[in-house]
């Protein structure tokens, strides 16, 4: 069974190199990145994640990933840079990985969201809407929103760009905690 | 106000601890400075690094423009920075055992104070008025919430009281 979704994810990525075919629904054994951005995102000296990379935008419960197993890593780059703002020192770091199956075991939803993004853009869905502008959370959504980022920067694994100036990854194979922890 | 706020953080990076037990900033948010009569013998010997370093990443946020985060997140006000900051000063005057807390901006424009501890964890979210957040210890839940301008003591005697 888990070769057969192998096999289903590889025809999936060859039709979406040759026709940009691409399913709405997100498999389990997919996986999703998150740009990094320094320097509220990681702690570049430890080359670690913070739970703040996981927050949802304002007025929503959505954090904006991109399916890395179809559209490739560098398109993913490429998308990544485009948000980059070297000026208000935002500077695009590297890639936190997760599978899709560790986040949905967590019971939070991973969608698709082209429409109001682009093709191979997705969101994680907390449930959890973050309010708007300057207010503060109920304390209880407090504890659920930090609960929620602990778990998914725990869950997934960074990889840090050793050339974000180039517009091609350059880096390691992207792949999610479980696995890279069964390859070593 | 930007030239306000830097003149804020230097005042505020020499000034005498017991100054932050007040509840208002040293100006109006008309930008208008009030003056402050410091008796030299009320100067506190307080922890002033770990004032120093925790007000300059309050500065930073400052420095925080509307998408920083890369995802559409807000900065955070003047207000929610001089509410910060304050905390962070009457921290280091009343409460030098309590462990300084991980700043962060948030999303929407508010920022976090995060205390995590072996004995449990406390979450402070500071907003243009209001304040939110809980004391967690072993299975015990405390909320607390309130006007951003009156945060100060009480809280910080109820976050000291969980985790040290």
């Amino acid at each position: 069974m888990f070769s057969l979704e192998r096999v289903k994810q590889k025809l999936v990525r060859i039709g979406f190199c040759m026709c940009r075919y691409l399913p709405r629904k997100i498999a389990d054994e997919e996986i999703v990145v998150r740009a990094i951005f320094s320097p509220y995102h990681v702690d570049t000296k430890k080359g670690k994640l913070r739970p703040n990379a996981f927050r949802p935008s304002p007025g929503t419960d959505e954090i904006s990933v991109m399916r890395s197993s179809v559209i490739g890593p560098h398109r993913c780059k490429k998308k990544a840079l485009k948000l980059e703002d070297p000026a208000a020192t935002k500077v695009y770091r590297g890639f936190a990985v997760l599978s899709v199956r560790a986040v949905r075991a967590a019971h939070i939803c991973v969608v698709d969201s082209r429409k109001e993004n682009f093709l191979g853009h997705a969101d994680i869905r907390t449930g959890n809407v973050t309010p708007l502008k300057g207010v503060p959370g109920e304390p209880r959504e407090i504890e659920r929103s930090k609960a929620i980022c602990d778990l998914l920067t725990t869950h997934s694994k960074y990889y840090a760009d050793p050339s974000p100036a180039q517009s091609r990854w350059r880096g390691e194979r992207l792949i999610p905690l479980e696995i890279y922890a069964i390859s070593i | 106000m930007n030239s306000n706020w830097s003149d804020y953080v230097m005042w505020a990076a020499n000034a005498p601890a017991y100054m932050f037990e007040m509840t208002k900033p040293p100006f109006s948010i008309a930008g208008q400075f009030l003056s402050v009569v410091v008796p030299s013998d009320l100067v506190s010997t307080v922890s002033t690094s770990l004032r120093r370093e925790s007000i300059k990443r309050v500065e930073g946020l400052q420095s925080l423009r509307d998408g920083w985060d890369g995802y559409g997140g807000c900065a955070p006000s003047t207000q929610v920075c001089i509410h910060a900051t304050q905390l962070i000063q009457c921290l280091a005057a009343t409460f030098p055992d309590l462990s300084s807390p991980d700043i962060s901006p948030s999303s929407n424009g508010t920022v976090l104070l995060t205390w995590e501890a072996d004995a449990g964890e406390a979450v402070l979210e500071i907003g243009d008025s209001k304040f939110s957040g809980y004391v967690k210890r072993s299975g015990s839940f405390a909320p607390l919430v309130g006007e951003a301008a009156s945060l100060g003591k009480n809280e910080l005697s109820v976050i000291a009281g969980c985790l040290v």
